[in-house]
């Protein structure tokens, strides 16, 4: 799939501008604060209907402005177009996707269909953040693979909710005895457990097959004096060195994790138990002694690794869609360079002409030079921005 | 915003209760009865009057009704042993229009759903078990597939157990997210049809 060319009309600090693309390789460089990101998120906001830096949107509308429109057009390997456009209007606080033209109902539906990775300085939060960083970004990977996993990602979160809410009400009110409490609790397990158990499945399933795509990817980079790791840390086996992944093990554990710490819920308010605490940890195997790389790494290191799995999650996605008609994603690199040492940004750019679409941007137009070296002149296409306008370039 | 008439803002925030009615649309019906003839809103406020004095809850299956019994338990031809339990009047429409359907019916009037604040003591369940108690053989339960759907589910498929009536659920044909409202009448027939044990 690639994006072919794009307009923006009140977005961020964008008055009205419009891009034509190169189907291969864009360069888009500029002084800091004057629109490279935001032109990705906007390229973000058409492919996830949100934005992957999680802005609202009002504060995507220009300021002083009251609605904003971002469209682009796509093109996926049947060679068929699809024209995406995002309208926001904060008067009325309503936003509306449309495709050809046609208001998508419903948004969710839509997710998976422009099938999109993004490297963003903020990824730096995968390594160095909350399990809830690594949740995210990989429930968003699952998801544009499978419909079937938003989905089920969808109903658990809101079971969660619902749950949460029958236990912090009830702490506040005490409407409910004890017993009657149980009575009404235990069906939100029910549900929990069964939609919990789906989630673990398919993130220990991916984690396993994940790991392949890192190590290729990393290997790449960085040759092999290290080996990256990613475990998959399920809540419900926190201090269980050998869960397994089959239904019955999953259950056991689960139903009785859950079952001990209800007292405790009912005390704190909320849900404690099952995949919304999960987490995922990265070890690095280095001189044969393996190391946490949320604490030990070097930030270098921290960014090597996000770019090898970034990578892997481009080349898992184009796998896993070959057979669909989208086509590969389309690769977003925020300031791909940035941390990197001289040998390191070459690697990587060796690696990005096997690459579909890539849009990156960077403060220094020296890589151009570098990049030149790497693809055909008609590949590749600068854009240089400057206070949300593109100045003529080649 | 210089409020002109006291009557009519009072109007428009009756209005605005109402579903799915915003504070801007409240106003602009508000708007547009203030500049009606006298006549149509006389009309509309005795068709108003008349609903509250005639239309009530059926005091055997909590449908709405004028007659109570409502239609359907008064009628002979129905299965009063086999009882369908939806979310709403609007459900027993639908499922009506299959023409499928020989029981009747219990209405809830709403779902289990403690982010609304609404909980088993906010929805007929009550009424339901009181009814249970009586000649029922079997129970059908043709709930939204949704979260709330499910919950509600398997909590009244735990108050019913011990009562020994055979139970079951409509079958998931249903596509997930749509309500049972809008699901066409051929999926709706079939997903009665193709109900399952619980
Ligand atoms: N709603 C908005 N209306 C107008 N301007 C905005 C709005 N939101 C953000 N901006 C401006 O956009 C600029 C940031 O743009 P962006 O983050 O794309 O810069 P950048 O080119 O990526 O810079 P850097 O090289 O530092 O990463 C800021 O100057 C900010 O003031
Ligand atoms: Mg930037
Ligand atoms: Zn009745």
């Amino acid at each position: 799939m690639t994006l072919e060319n794009l307009l923006l009309v009140n977005f961020k600090n964008y008055k009205d501008s419009s891009f034509n693309f190169n189907s291969r390789f864009n360069f888009i460089y500029g002084d800091n604060g004057n629109g490279k990101t935001n032109l990705l998120e906007a390229i973000s906001m058409l492919c996830y209907t949100k934005s992957f830096l999680q802005s609202s949107e009002i504060e995507c509308v220009k300021y002083g402005e009251s609605e904003f429109e971002v469209s682009g057009s796509f093109r996926n390997s049947l060679n068929s177009s699809q024209k995406v456009a995002y309208r926001y209007s904060a008067d009325e606080n309503r936003k509306s996707v449309s495709v050809n033209n046609e208001v998508l109902g419903r948004l969710s539906s839509f997710f998976g269909e422009l099938p999109l990775v993004v490297l963003a300085p903020g990824d730096l939060k995968l390594t160095q953040g909350t399990p809830g960083d690594r949740r995210r970004n990989f429930d968003i990977i699952i998801s544009l693979m499978s419909h079937l996993y938003f989905d089920d990602l969808k109903n658990y979160t809101r079971i969660v909710k619902q749950k949460n809410s029958l236990l912090r009400d009830n702490l506040l009110t005490k409407k409910y005895s004890n017993s009657k409490l149980i009575d009404l609790v235990e069906p939100w397990n029910t549900e929990l457990i069964d939609a919990g158990i789906k989630l673990i499945q398919r993130r220990a399933g991916f984690t396993t097959e994940f790991q392949e795509y890192m190590n290729i990817n990393f290997h790449d980079i960085v040759g092999d004096r290290y080996q990256p790791i990613i475990s998959y840390k399920p809540d419900i086996y926190e201090g269980f060195n050998n869960g397994t992944f089959d239904v019955i093990n999953i259950r056991n554990r689960f139903e009785n994790k859950i079952t001990e710490f209800y007292p405790l819920e009912v005390k704190r308010g909320m849900s404690l138990v099952g995949p919304h605490r999960d987490n995922y940890v990265f070890t690095m195997l280095k001189n044969g002694n393996s190391f946490d790389v949320r604490t030990f790494a070097s930030q270098g290191e921290h960014k090597t690794f996000i770019v090898a799995l970034k990578f892997s999650e481009y080349e898992y996605l184009k796998n896993k869609t070959e057979s669909e008609y989208k086509g590969e994603p389309i690769l977003l690199l925020d300031d791909l360079y940035s941390e990197l040492d001289r040998s390191r940004k070459e690697k990587i750019t060796n690696l990005l002409p096997k690459l579909n679409q890539v849009f990156l941007t960077t403060t220094d137009t020296g890589y151009l030079e570098l990049l030149k070296q790497n693809f055909k002149e008609d590949e590749l296409s600068s854009f240089n921005i400057i206070n949300g306008t593109q100045k003529a370039a080649g | 915003m210089i409020n002109t008439s006291e009557t009519l803002e009072k109007l428009a925030e009756e209005l605005s209760r109402l579903p799915s009615i915003g504070r801007k649309t409240a106003h602009r019906i508000a708007m547009y009865l203030a500049k009606s003839p006298a006549d149509e809103v006389i009309r509309l406020s005795d068709a108003l009057l008349e609903l509250k004095e005639k239309v009530k809850l059926c005091t055997v299956c909590c449908n709405i009704t004028e007659t109570d019994p409502c239609a359907i338990c008064s009628s002979e031809k129905r299965n009063k042993a086999l009882i369908c339990i939806v979310e709403e009047a609007s459900d027993v429409f639908a499922i009506e229009k299959t023409n499928e359907f020989k029981g009747v019916y219990h209405v809830l009037h709403g779902i289990i759903s403690p982010l609304d604040g609404i909980g088993p003591e906010d929805i007929k369940v009550k009424e339901l078990l009181t009814r249970l108690s009586g000649d029922v053989d079997e129970i059908i339960l043709a709930l939204n597939p949704n979260v709330e759907g499910e919950y509600t589910i398997t909590y009244l498929s735990k108050l019913i157990k011990p009562l020994n009536i055979k139970m079951s659920r409509i079958a998931r044909g249903i596509p997930v997210g749509t309500d049972l409202e809008f699901a066409d009448e051929i999926t709706l027939a079939k997903a009665m049809e193709g109900r399952t044990l619980i």
